[in-house]
């Protein structure tokens, strides 16, 4: 595997973690506003 | 007999806005955090997924030459402990109640008394609105 190749994917990888963080992040932001709009009833 | 058609209306909607209600409280209350859940362990193991594949190629020799890779070991003791907090965190917010709800049981009961004070300055203030 030559240096670029092996760069583009290492890159490739880091920006599917951050993808995959911003969602987690995301869908947790969902769950606190849905709970804490479900306690204020 | 238009008046009883409109009370029987009125008692369809009502009942409507019921079933509603009992179809959405527990879809709200109990389907939704359970389908968020499920979709941050979803987000969670393809980036497990992710950093096996990272771990992957870090470990090949002309790679891990380069680019030095920290331990698997420690990642995996660190997300152990972030999924019992995450789990921790998840079940407290489930089972305990905000502060507001709090603050708003132990909040006196809105009484139909008025103060005494505001009743006399509305008095006073209607007399001299009717007789300036």
């Amino acid at each position: 595997m030559g240096d670029d190749s092996l760069i583009a994917r290492l890159n490739m990888i880091d920006a599917q973690i951050r993808h995959e963080d911003d969602l987690i992040g995301q869908r947790m932001s969902w769950l606190v506003i849905s709970q804490s709009s479900c306690s204020e009833r | 007999m238009g008046q009883r058609a409109i009370a029987g209306a009125a008692a369809g909607a009502v009942t409507l806005l019921l079933l509603l209600l009992l179809m959405l409280i527990p879809l709200v209350g109990a389907l939704l955090p359970v389908l968020v859940l499920v979709a941050v362990g979803a987000a969670n193991y393809a980036m497990s997924q992710w950093r096996a594949e990272l771990d992957r190629i870090c470990e090949v020799p002309e790679a891990g030459r380069r680019w030095s890779h920290r331990s698997a070991r420690g990642r995996r003791a660190r997300r152990a402990s972030m999924n019992a907090l995450t789990i921790a965190l998840v079940a407290a917010s489930l089972l305990c109640r905000a502060p507001a709800a709090f603050a708003q049981a132990e909040a006196p009961a809105a009484s139909a008394e008025k103060p005494a004070a505001a009743t006399l300055g509305a008095a006073k203030l209607a007399q001299e609105f009717n007789d300036p």
